[in-house]
């Protein structure tokens, strides 16, 4: 990041607290994504959280700094691995019991040896999949929203 | 349920969606349309279903409120006519 | 201001006191005890004097066998007297038809997981008497998903469960809608070339 050329000023102040507080926003995203099943939350608020740390870092230092730290083939690769997740685990369900359960019925995972905490892991794994889904979205829709200006010339608002 | 709160926070929430509405700026149409969802995950959480309200904490006061000023930044800030 | 932001604002206001009219309506608002939370109607039919004696010997009447399987519903095995039904119903006269065992819990479960405990017996028709009529109504699903989920599935947040458990399916095409929507954005909005350096 040293040494760019800059379309904008940098403020220490911004720069720095975003730099504090960016990892805070992660842990919470991921506390409500796993913590969805206990109190509210779940994976569709703990994704858009995900990626609003990701926006406010954008915000703060820019398209070029930003595409470097979250490479857009990653971010494509993501969009589908939560819906592949999400989807998998449905038909783990039927595969492990060899078609006796149906698609997503999660008490059938062999995680541990009781169905009612099989169906409370398989719920979380679910929700990781949305998560994923979620919070790389949106990162993609913000990304490819603010390409334009800096593209062309960057003129300042 | 509180009824006093509801009604006030309802109110405000009509008072918002017709400035809204009506106001020339639209990087204030923005604002008030995220000031908008706040108050409205207020109302939520107040009637008990907070999954609600920190859903539209998150989304609406959050993200849509950073994609449509992402989406203003490629247009004219003023409305016409 | 113009003609347009009045009858705009008219109209608003209009719309808000109907809503806050309405919300002050409702009975017993989010408040799952209530009856219509609790029960389905189904339909009513005649009490006449065999339907009402076939009853009363724990013999499901034909009639009321016609008209269950006109709705598509799963069809009850044996006739109870309902017990421990609490609200204002219990004055009523109530019987209840009890399917023994659904299908979610007959299913094998030998070598993977333990099988869950007995299949739980659910009230599943319940049948007033009113007038001369007797109503049918059903036990809401929803109900029983509130009052089973917890044990059931070891989540406590209800929300959560619902959504990922019980309609699994909804959330599955909830999730990609959402993928789709990515998808769109990147084929509509994306530019082609690298990312600016």
């Amino acid at each position: 990041m040293r040494g760019e050329k800059r379309i904008y000023e940098r403020d220490v102040i911004i720069e720095t607290i975003s730099r504090l507080l960016i990892p805070f926003i992660q842990l919470f995203a991921l506390y409500v994504i796993i913590h969805g099943a206990g109190g509210p939350g779940g994976g569709f608020q703990g994704g858009v959280i995900f990626a609003s740390s990701f926006v406010l870092y954008l915000v703060v230092f820019g398209l070029a700094a930003a595409g470097k730290r979250f490479p857009e083939g990653a971010n494509t690769a993501l969009m589908s691995t939560g819906v592949y997740l999400y989807a998998g685990v449905g038909l783990l369900c039927i595969l492990v019991t060899l078609g006796a359960a149906e698609y997503l019925n999660y008490g059938y995972i062999p995680l541990t040896h009781m169905f009612e905490e099989n169906r409370a892991l398989g719920m979380d794994l679910v929700e990781i999949g949305i998560g994923i889904t979620v919070m790389a979205v949106i990162t993609e829709i913000f990304f490819n929203l603010v390409w334009k200006k800096e593209e062309e010339g960057g003129k300042e608002e | 349920m509180i009824v006093p709160i509801d009604l006030a926070l309802l109110t405000l929430i009509v008072i918002i969606a017709l400035v809204a509405i009506t106001v020339k700026d639209l990087l204030s149409a923005i604002m008030l349309l995220s000031a908008y969802s706040f108050l409205m995950a207020m109302v939520w959480v107040e009637m008990h279903s907070v999954d609600v309200g920190f859903t539209e904490a998150a989304v609406g006061a959050g993200a849509t409120t950073a994609f449509l000023i992402a989406a203003l930044a490629r247009t004219v800030r003023w409305e016409k006519g | 201001m113009k003609p347009i932001s009045v009858i705009a604002l008219i109209s608003v206001l209009i719309l808000g006191g109907l809503f806050i009219y309405v919300a002050e309506d409702i009975p017993a608002f989010g408040d799952p005890n209530s009856a219509p939370n609790r029960y389905v109607k189904l339909f009513s039919i005649d009490a006449d004097e065999e339907i009402v004696g076939n009853l009363n010997q724990g013999v499901i009447p034909p009639g009321l066998m016609d008209k269950i399987e006109e709705t598509g519903l799963p069809l009850p095995t044996k006739v109870e007297k309902a017990r421990g039904l609490e609200g204002e119903w219990v004055e009523g006269e109530w019987e209840a038809f009890i399917i023994p065992e659904e299908k979610y819990y007959a299913l094998p479960t030998t070598q993977f997981g333990t099988a869950p405990d007995a299949p739980k017996e659910q009230r599943y028709y319940l049948i007033k008497k009113e007038g001369d009529t007797l109503d049918v109504y059903r036990y809401a699903p929803i109900i029983r998903y509130m009052e089973e989920g917890e044990h059931e599935t070891e989540v406590p947040n209800m929300v959560t469960y619902i959504l990922a458990d019980y309609r699994g399916y909804d959330t599955l095409g909830e999730t990609t809608v959402i993928f789709t929507a990515g998808v769109s954005v990147i084929l509509l909005l994306r530019r082609r070339g690298k990312m600016p350096k």
